[in-house]
């Protein structure tokens, strides 16, 4: 089920914005087309990230992806836990296995993100 | 549909590597085909799965003096050490039906290779492939078939890695014309007592396509079968070609500015370690 309190990028991943914060992960539908995540390569508290830019990496069985920042920001906090655990992105994508908290400096790119419906109709999952 | 067939060329570690990505990124970019291309590696090399460790400073000396090349790849998995083998890339994407899921993508790959084994008269399977573990796990690609990677009578004998990037995707692998531990006892292992295990370990696991046949393989036979085979099953017909302009010019920036750079090389990466599960690299430095 897609959380319809979350807004969601065409890269699949998701944002739960709070005010100037938004927390990042990425979306049930990423997590089932990667497999098993073995390794989260998360990004560095302070890098400076830019939207659709990498922001880090997901090794899954013998697959690299990306990890793309949904907006311009900076990285206040990671996931540490997924480094231990990465199989938490596997498990719970919209709880427990978040990514990265953003302070988002590019307030107008929140326009380009999409609703629950509209990322339901991109990949058809219900 | 149509894809392209690179002739075969040998190359140094950091250039096959640049070459992969720049294949990729045209491709993505819209400016290249699907693309298929065999290659060996000149001199002997050593290449890192994208997110694995940095080689300690010890094992980059041992490299050094027997001479081995080594190169971080931009896909994941472990180490593999190229000297007896053809190494296969082949760069497709959701336009050309490779949309995921990432195991799905492999498994098709896998089914190609396997076509092209058996017109060989090899008959190899597709490992089912389990969860890693927490345990200690091998830093060597070949020490364990992952998913839909190809045995011979159980043994590994192809080790393939992948790079997704949007809605492209870039595989290769290696296919081992014969196997010999020496680089993993004496190169790799960091204790003999390491050397001795990793050895054993390896010659019952990891198999070369000329144990299988039971002959030296003829590398332009084994091509044209493995073509051909990939070509059946993917429903490809291979246009032979060669690289661009634009490739060869971004291979080149890739192979100085990427592949050539000691920054690259030698980032973090997770250990896989003994100490249960995967940790960042710069722990498992510190707790010693």
């Amino acid at each position: 089920m897609i959380p319809s309190d979350l807004k969601y990028t065409p890269d699949h991943e998701w944002v739960r914005e709070e005010g100037d914060r938004v927390t990042v992960g990425i979306t049930e539908y990423a997590q089932k087309e990667l497999g098993d995540v073995v390794y989260v390569d998360l990004p560095a508290v302070g890098e400076k990230v830019k939207a659709k830019a990498g922001m880090g990496s997901i090794e899954s069985v013998k697959a690299v992806s990306d990890i793309y920042a949904p907006l311009t920001g900076e990285i206040l906090e990671v996931n540490d836990e997924l480094q231990f655990n990465p199989e938490l992105v596997n498990q719970d994508p919209y709880g427990k296995g978040w990514i990265a908290v953003i302070e988002v400096t590019a307030a107008e790119e929140r326009e380009n993100l999409l609703s629950a419906e509209e990322y339901q109709k991109l990949t058809g999952e219900k | 549909m149509i894809g392209r067939l690179l002739p075969w060329s040998t190359g140094t570690a950091a250039w096959n590597m640049a070459v992969d990505e720049a294949l990729l990124t045209t491709y993505l970019q819209g400016t290249s085909p699907m693309t298929l291309r065999f290659y060996g590696w000149d001199p002997p090399a050593l290449s890192l799965g994208y997110l694995q460790q940095s080689l300690s400073p010890a094992r980059q000396g041992r490299c050094r003096r027997a001479g081995i090349d080594w190169v971080r790849r931009p896909s994941g998995g472990r180490a593999v050490f190229h000297e007896h083998e053809i190494t296969y890339v082949l760069v497709t994407g959701a336009q050309d039906g490779f949309a995921g899921p990432v195991l799905a993508d492999y498994q098709r790959i896998g089914l190609g290779l396997q076509r092209g084994f058996a017109l060989l008269g090899v008959p190899v399977e597709l490992a089912p492939g389990t969860r890693p573990g927490k345990g200690a796990v091998s830093e060597a690609c070949f020490a364990a078939p992952s998913w839909y990677e190809l045995t011979y009578e159980g043994r590994k004998l192809v080790g393939s890695a992948q790079l997704r990037r949007e809605k492209a995707l870039l595989q290769h692998g290696s296919i081992l014309l014969t196997f010999d531990p020496w680089f993993w006892q004496e190169v790799w292992a960091e204790a003999p007592t390491q050397a001795r295990a990793e050895g054993t370990q390896f010659q019952r696991q990891v198999v070369g396509l000329q144990e299988a046949l039971g002959a030296v393989p003829d590398r332009s036979v084994v091509i044209s079968a493995l073509r051909q085979g990939i070509g059946e099953v993917l429903d490809v017909g291979w246009q032979e070609g060669s690289l661009t302009e634009e490739e060869l010019c971004l291979a080149k920036r890739l192979q100085k500015e990427k592949y050539t750079n000691a920054e690259w090389n030698n980032r973090r990466g997770r250990s896989v370690s003994a100490l249960g599960g995967t940790r960042p690299a710069m722990e498992e430095e510190a707790s010693g």
